[in-house]
């Protein structure tokens, strides 16, 4: 299958979609850890009432 | 079966690969230079490389033509490399008197490769030279990127079907082809590797780490190894922004590959509303373990409920991941925490992190069935038997899973559980407590590499040679293993 020529604009389009994606990942990720320290925030001050 | 040409196709690979690993050794004695190390140190690495370089030319040349790569060879050389390569890579370690002995440079070339991180030496690291520590962690990122790559290139190369090698190719990228080639595939994996190399070094240089370190814990966390520059690892910062960081490079590294391209590509949706398989398992697990792990610290040693919440997260986030790192001031885990907390911690590793990635364990993929089919057989009881209901799961695309799939993972599970007693079992031959036993046995099979208090250099040989041994197994999942030796029997001619 003979390769597609280079392109500038092709080349930028995949660097943008490379950050974005990136930073989506990265979004995620700090969501996690967001919501599990604040899950087990709740969870260990709800024990510490009852316990 | 087995026969001397077919060592020549394996010999002929693996002497490739030591071509390969003598001109890795260059860049440390290079970093050296920089750093000013002892010429000593210089001199081992290149004399070491030329050595390396030596055999693995002969090798390569005095072999000359083979056939081609039949599975059993695949098999053979995935076997083959990890010791054989971490024989060659321990001599650095040794010569430059970082290890006091053969066993412990071998032990620590081992961890490295294959990404486990346990370390009879790890005491002394901060003494190292610059290019001893270089070395630690290239041999991590290293082993890392090797265990993905070869797995692709060699098994694809094997002339079989896919069926065929699914206990074997259950970690690797069979059914992960990110292009239609191998070689596509293979070349999209390095160029997403580097990347995350370059963008986790970034991120922890911009959380406060000196360059050096910044680039030496890219390296090691990305491929979920744990080596630090540090004795007491991330423990040494004394920072939370470094801790967030290194959170996020374990992440990374441990999430499977195909994820990676997919959100790099522009489908979010394979993260979005936790819809993959292993997203959402490995989610929930890190909810449920954080939350325990949390509630135990804070009645059952005297920390306070902040730390304790930033502790068991950091450590359940390292178990899963089968990174290693810890933030415990002490180094062995068993003096500063209590045995649920600890037992949490090993069988985090023991579920480890996604297929495809460079964390070790069972992998969240099996764990997540292993739940799904436990649900489907209530369903498959309860349920009228004209009923027919389906058993999928959602990765990248729908999945439907098989009979023939589950009795893979089901084997695969024994296998590894039953290696686990029999190392817990030999390491409490030598006078170890059952608690500590099983802890050091399932951190070196998972390749999780927290200590435990152990794996020192005072350690019987017997030890180091049995941990050794769960590093190697564990790193390859075991069954190739087992296929290996059976390759040699007449039954399979």
């Amino acid at each position: 299958m003979p390769r597609e020529p280079y392109s500038p604009r092709a080349f930028v389009g995949k660097i943008l979609s490379l950050t974005s994606g990136f930073f989506f990942e990265l979004g995620f990720i700090l969501f996690v850890i967001l919501l599990v320290l604040g899950i087990t925030s709740v969870v260990t001050f709800v024990m510490s009432l009852v316990g | 079966m087995f026969r001397l040409r077919d060592f020549k196709i394996v010999f002929k690979d693996l002497s490739l690969l030591l071509m390969l690993i003598a001109v890795a050794m260059l860049l440390p004695a290079l970093v050296g230079l920089f750093y000013a190390d002892s010429q000593d140190a210089l001199d081992d690495f290149l004399v070491t490389a030329a050595i390396t370089g030596a055999i693995g030319a002969a090798g390569y040349f005095l072999i000359g033509r083979t056939q081609e790569m039949a599975l059993k060879h695949a098999i053979a050389l995935i076997v083959l490399f990890w010791p054989i390569a971490a024989f060659f890579s321990s001599f650095p370690i040794l010569t430059t008197g970082a290890a006091p002995s053969f066993t412990d440079a071998y032990f620590e070339s081992m961890s490295g490769w294959t990404t486990t991180g346990l370390s009879t030496i790890s005491g002394n690291v901060e003494s190292f030279p610059h290019s001893v520590n270089l070395w630690r962690g290239m041999l991590q990122f290293m082993g890392g990127i090797g265990v993905i790559l070869i797995s692709i290139i060699v098994l694809a190369q094997a002339r079989t079907g896919s069926e065929s090698i699914s206990l074997v190719a259950s970690e690797f990228a069979i059914g992960e082809r990110i292009r239609p080639s191998i070689w596509g595939t293979a070349k999209i994996l390095m160029t997403l590797l580097i990347f995350f190399l370059i963008v986790c070094s970034i991120i922890l240089l911009i959380a406060g780490m000196d360059p050096f370190d910044a680039l030496f814990h890219a390296m090691t966390g990305l491929a979920t190894g744990g080596f630090s520059t540090y004795s007491h690892s991330i423990a040494h910062f004394q920072s939370g922004t470094i801790e967030i960081a290194t959170v996020i490079v374990m992440m990374i590294g441990a999430t499977n590959i195909a994820i990676h391209f997919a959100v790099l590509s522009g489908n979010y949706r394979e993260l979005l509303f936790f819809r993959n398989i292993e997203v959402r398992s490995f989610v929930a697990f890190l909810l449920i373990f954080s939350a325990a792990g949390a509630v135990w610290l804070t009645s059952l040693t005297s920390l306070g409920s902040m730390e304790a919440i930033n502790e068991s997260f950091y450590h359940i986030v390292s178990a899963m991941t089968t990174t290693g790192w810890t933030v415990a001031s002490g180094g062995d885990l068993s003096a500063s925490y209590p045995a649920v907390f600890l037992l949490t911690l090993a069988v985090c590793a023991i579920m480890g992190g996604h297929s495809v990635s460079t964390a070790g364990g069972i992998r969240q993929i099996r764990v997540a069935l292993i739940i799904k089919s436990v649900w489907w057989h209530i369903k498959k009881t309860l349920l009228p038997s004209t009923v027919v209901f389906p058993r999928s799961y959602h990765h990248i695309v729908k999945k439907t899973v098989t009979d023939s799939r589950m009795t893979d993972i089901y084997v695969f599970v024994s296998i590894y559980l039953l290696m686990l007693l029999i190392s817990t079992i030999v390491v409490m031959a030598h006078g170890y407590p059952l608690e500590k036993s099983f802890l050091e046995s399932s951190s070196s099979l998972t390749s999780l590499g927290m200590g435990f208090g152990i794996a020192s250099t005072a350690a019987a040989e017997g030890v180091k040679a049995m941990l050794i041994i769960d590093m190697w197994v564990g790193r390859i999942e075991i069954v190739p293993v087992l296929l290996f030796f059976a390759s040699f029997s007449r039954r399979f001619k």
